[in-house]
């Protein structure tokens, strides 16, 4: 039986209206929330914007230059990633005007494919951020060879079809990427190989990181991880290595088995393992079955700081106290003390990367630099990972760029980055061989006390990178 | 002992989360007839709201609780039923999941621009630092507070709906508000009130819930999921049984971690709440069959003519040739996403709109059918696409058995679960997408004919478009097809009728997987690579949505929806939405979309129909085919129960 319309108690049009205008009202309301193109214009003077060009020519503010390198230590060498200061003003004779795709006698456009919207709104905001800061310090020292740079970010909405689509785009328009940060990066493989465009990104796919012009400032092999950190744990808690307990995102179970391999090739035993969901409730049964499995050691690799958080607070719970709670970068990161406060007390971070956040300010002039820039991108943003990384990879591009001359076309800094084999962004990373594809080895230690981070036995400026080699996994 | 009591304490507070969750939606259900998926939005709303008033503005727990469960969550609730929700008695289930999809789009969106996803926000648990210990283990003041107020909830609740005149005269209006008013009942007001205190107890869920799981505008919604199982041991009705259900779910996962090898917990319990919904469903009694009822249909739409659809194919393919030439570089691949999801739609429309069955797993077939193609083939084949049609088609005919058993609301949960679990066990496997999770899926070339470039790509999108319009517009005018509507309008009169309706089911969601999986093909060409995320069931529910919103009904409204999406996709489309709400749009528009459905389940297309009639005059000005009137769906005076009485040749 079918009834018609017009017997239905109706709406009124009335509250229909009412309908949208609440539900319009309350986005109106919440625009505040967060920071727009317009206002991060304001504040730094540069900027790349969601999906148009970067405006980023007009800035003067002077930073200070980088000093060439962080001095090494007894324990590791933070080397390369010269400043490029040397070379702003154009050369006798010119620079050679519009020497290939995005580049013109004024300005080099370069671009950035990140994922700033989708299902987490701003999940690698930071990329943008790093890359807008490393562009606009460069323009702050007037450009390279009489020219100033811009950037164009795109976002591709955490979806492949749009990576592809954004990635296609700039590299008809853009001279190179730098920066760029997306689960979906490898959208776009096979056009980026074929164009030849320097490709200055630490990429999350294995494909991309694999193509002959992708430079990473930390590259990778296709699966594999390091053993040195293994090693030194081993040393200081030979018992402990041999219980460990761990939980990882399912997700990415791969890289869990990565950093498990090499774990046991140096001797360590795992006694629990689980891959946990997003939509977990809650981890008291693991912690339960870590201590009925005489876990003496927890290390997490695969999992996001809001896990760690999570499993932090329920083994604080339940008043479990490992030998030792080990967390492999994830857990340095400006969130992490306000998820789990006093739970997180006394853990340790092994990472491939200085104390970002401002620790290392004071014995890493990249550090106080590169944070420097960020306050002026953004102001009272905390600088990620991910902020790290793209700051790092403009600084590579520029080095590649200085040295390949004020004619040069894409070929030519591609060949200027193959001969950047040993490369830390003045210390801020750990040394790493972006030519020839060579994974870092040295990383430092970082332990949580009374709620800050510092150093844990690898004294500043340097890393450590005596303790193991890169293991790479054969499938 | 000790341990396997330490693990039940676990198991009863993990419980009491999925309790507390299932029983709001089983009030919600009982009380209006319509299972809210955005119950778990609400909760995520209100448990922000609630920190936002303590945590950031410093108001005391006491009156923060006051003022978010006793003045904004019964607001929400009050608001929602005015809105959305009263004009829904009545309408198919499909509608009343869409309305409620929409609103938990629209309330993520609102969420995540409200509360930047990127800040961290912390709400302390209730009596924090305090804990009493249990068989060796630590159990919080906090977590005995969520199992005192979930056993309180469901005793409350029962005296409610079963010791009170307001309770009976609740349950009484699901059945029938005409009835109910007769006896004294105000079906509006206590339906109101039955929001009111759905969302009132989602808030609770909420507040409860953030301190353990974080304050997170996804995982706060979708929570919820795990809570169907445990509502579905209840029917949906029993709040007592609903209640026992959660505390089980908790018990079996927390001794699955317990008890099991490492092996078998990475295997068994990502999956363990689906599987606990799906078993559950499994051994539900079988669905009585319908004999009729009372639908919101403003007209079915009429049925295009071979020659109409042939002729509306050939315009499609002749109109994306023009395209071409003026539409370059990334909005043409938007306009190609676009005409892929027009494809999948399409095949919902074959499966809800024709034949009235519920599927919230259209992408899992399209993940299918993209894996067979880029696995085996390359994407260059059209042995890939057969296969692929081969594969999602099998697939989607097993996922059809609990459809045998199962109708409406069931039938589209027994869905769901399919979805989650192929996720969860299937495509997060790395054996399927490898290392990385992704998968390439190429380009095909047909007849010596390479479709590599965009523009071709586009062009060949429509005419496969085209092609499959042609052939779901012959299924609809064909037996089959009469027998999909007449199973939709009444699945009791098609079996008095002698019509096999166990073959026709398994054949419908045989043949709407197979659409699928051959979009599937093109689904991984148009974006060059596949990976787990993309067939998520979230995103079959996206997909529900926007076709619903066009028209669910119409080949029409499969291309609008389709064409909808690349739009939400375009940057040129985007720059025209403010800033701070750009990223979030697809979620805020498309929860928007839907509240329009409650009074035109149609969709927006039907409102030009008399386009299609002015086109059909001018291209045929001989031929004047009246426009169907508004009680019969087949424009003739008769219903599809007629055409099959004709077919089963027992017309009078």
């Amino acid at each position: 039986v079918t009834r018609p319309r017009s017997h239905l108690r109706s709406t009124p049009r009335l509250a229909r209206a009412i309908a949208v205008l609440v539900l319009l009202t309350m986005v109106a309301a919440a625009c505040g929330a967060r920071v727009s193109d317009e206002e991060v214009r304001a504040a730094g003077g540069v900027t790349g914007t969601r999906s148009g060009q970067a405006d980023a020519g007009d800035d003067t503010a002077t930073g200070d230059a980088g000093t060439g390198g962080a001095t090494g230590t007894d324990t590791g060498e933070a080397t390369g990633g010269t400043d490029t200061g040397g070379a702003t003003a154009a050369p006798e004779g010119g620079n050679g005007g519009a020497t290939d795709v995005g580049i013109t006698a004024d300005t080099v456009l370069l671009g950035n494919v990140s994922t700033l919207s989708g299902p987490v709104p701003g999940l690698f905001q930071g990329a943008v951020i790093g890359s807008q800061a490393a562009v606009a310090y460069q323009n702050s020292k007037g450009g390279m060879f009489g020219r100033k740079f811009k950037l164009e970010v795109r976002d591709d909405q955490f979806d492949t079809g749009q990576n592809r689509n954004q990635t296609i785009d700039l590299i008809n328009k853009t001279f190179a990427f730098i920066g760029s940060f997306s689960l979906y990066d490898s959208a776009a493989v096979d056009q980026i190989g074929k164009s030849g465009i320097p490709d200055v990104t630490y990429s999350l796919s294995a494909d991309r990181r694999g193509l002959a012009n992708n430079f990473s400032i930390e590259p990778s092999p296709r699966s594999g991880a390091p053993t040195g950190a293994f090693n030194y744990f081993k040393k200081k808690y030979p018992d402990a290595v041999t219980n460990v307990g761990t939980i990882f995102s399912d997700i990415s179970k791969g890289s869990h088995e990565d950093y498990k391999a090499a774990a046991q090739s140096v001797g360590w035993k795992y006694a629990y393992e689980r891959g946990v969901q997003a939509t977990e409730t809650d981890f008291t049964a693991d912690v339960v079955r870590m201590r009925q499995a005489g876990v003496k050691a927890v290390y997490l690799v695969a999992v996001d700081v809001k896990t760690t958080a999570r499993l932090a607070k329920a083994m604080a719970q339940q008043n479990f106290k490992p030998e030792f709670f080990l967390v492999n970068g994830a857990a340095y990161d400006p969130t992490l003390v306000s998820l789990a406060g006093e739970s997180v007390e006394g853990l340790y971070s092994t990472q491939p990367y200085s104390l970002f956040l401002g620790e290392d300010a004071g014995v890493i002039p990249e550090v106080k630099l590169f944070n420097e820039w960020v306050q002026k991108i953004k102001p009272g943003y905390k600088p990620d990972l991910f902020a790290t990384f793209a700051w790092s990879s403009g600084r590579l591009l520029f080095q590649a760029m200085e040295a390949a001359g004020a004619k040069a076309k894409r070929a030519d800094v591609i060949a200027a980055l193959k001969k950047i084999d040993e490369f830390s962004a003045n210390g801020l990373l750990a040394p790493a061989g972006p030519a020839s594809k060579r994974p870092p080895e040295c990383y430092l230690i970082a332990q949580l006390k009374g709620g800050k981070w510092s150093r844990f036995d690898t004294p500043p400026p340097g890393y450590r990178c005596s303790d193991g080699p890169y293991l790479v996994r054969q499938k | 002992v000790t341990t396997f009591l330490a693990y039940t304490i676990i198991g009863i507070a993990t419980g009491c989360i999925y309790s507390l969750t299932a029983m709001g939606l089983v009030v919600t259900y009982t009380t209006s007839g319509i299972f809210n998926f955005a119950h778990g939005a609400i909760g995520m709303v209100m448990a922000f709201t609630y920190w936002e008033l303590t945590v950031d503005h410093g108001w005391s727990q006491p009156l923060a609780l006051l003022v978010v469960l006793g003045i904004f969550a019964p607001l929400l609730g009050t608001v929602i039923h005015l809105l959305l929700m009263r004009g829904l008695h009545g309408t198919t289930i499909g509608t009343q999941l869409v309305v409620t999809l929409g609103l938990l789009l629209a309330l993520i969106g609102f969420g995540q621009v409200r509360w930047n996803p990127t800040e961290p926000r912390v709400l302390p648990e209730f009596f924090a630092g305090h804990n009493v210990r249990l068989f060796s283990v630590n159990v919080t003041y906090h977590q005995v507070t969520m199992i005192v107020v979930a056993v309180l909830v469901a005793v409350f609740l029962r005296l409610l709906f079963y010791r009170t005149r307001i309770g009976i005269a609740m349950r009484a209006v699901v059945d029938d508000p005409e009835l109910a008013s007769l006896n004294g009942a105000a079906p509006d007001r206590v339906s109101m009130a039955s929001w009111a205190i759905g969302a009132v107890l989602a808030g609770a869920a909420g507040i409860l819930l953030a301190p353990i799981v974080s304050l997170d505008v996804i995982l706060l919604t979708l929570l919820v999921i795990n809570g169907y199982a445990a509502a579905m041991v209840g029917r949906l009705r029993s709040l007592p049984l609903t209640f026992a259900g959660g505390i089980a779910l908790g018990l079996a996962e927390a001794h699955t971690i317990g008890q099991l090898p490492s092996d078998w917990i990475n295997k068994i319990k990502p999956a363990l709440p689906i599987i606990f919904l799906y078993l559950v469903l499994l051994i539900l009694p079988q669905a009585r069959l319908r004999v009729g009822r009372l639908v919101t249909a403003r007209r079915v739409p009429r049925v295009a003519t071979l020659r109409e659809s042939i002729a509306g194919a050939i315009a499609l393919v002749i109109g994306a040739i023009i395209l071409v030439q003026f539409v370059k570089g990334s909005l043409l691949v938007n306009f190609s996403q676009g005409i892929v999801f027009s494809l999948i739609m399409l095949s919902l429309v074959l499966l809800v709109g024709y034949a009235g069955q519920v599927s919230l797993a259209q992408m899992t077939f399209v993940g299918l059918g993209a894996f067979a193609m880029g696995k085996y083939f390359g994407g260059g084949s059209l042995l890939g696409i057969l296969a692929a049609a081969v594969i999602a088609g099998a697939v989607g005919a097993l996922a059809a058995l609990p459809a045998l058993r199962l109708t409406g609301l069931y039938l589209g949960l027994s869905t769901l679960a399919f979805a989650q679990g192929m996720s969860t066990i299937f495509f997060k496997n790395e054996h399927v997408f490898g290392y990385g999770g992704r998968l390439a899926v190429g380009r095909p070339s047909i007849l010596g004919i390479s479709f590599e470039s965009d523009k071709m790509y586009f062009i060949l999108l429509c005419a496969v478009f085209g092609l499959a319009s042609i052939g779901v517009l012959a299924i609809r005018r064909g037996p089959f097809g009469r027998r999909l509507v007449a199973m939709k309008d009444s699945s009791a009169a098609c079996a008095t009728l002698g019509l096999n309706l166990t073959f026709t089911k398994l054949a419908v969601f045989a043949l709407s997987a197979a659409l699928a999986g051959v979009a599937g093909c093109f689904f991984g060409g148009v974006n060059g690579q596949v990976g787990p995320n993309d067939f998520e069931m979230l995103n079959s529910l996206v997909l529900l949505l926007l076709v619903s919103i066009a028209g669910i009904n119409t080949v029409t409204g499969a291309l609008m929806g389709g064409v909808t999406f690349g739009a939400f996709k375009s940057d040129k489309f985007l720059k025209l939405v403010p800033s701070s709400v750009r990223g979030n749009f697809p979620f805020i528009g498309a929860g928007l979309g839907a509240i329009g459905i409650g009074r035109n389940p149609n969709g927006w297309t039907s409102e030009f129909g008399w386009l299609g009639n002015m086109i059909r005059r001018v291209l045929y000005p001989g031929s004047s085919q009246p426009e169907a009137p508004v009680d019969t769906p087949n424009g003739d005076g008769s219903g599809p129960v007629e055409e099959v009485r004709e077919l089963a040749g027992t017309a009078s």
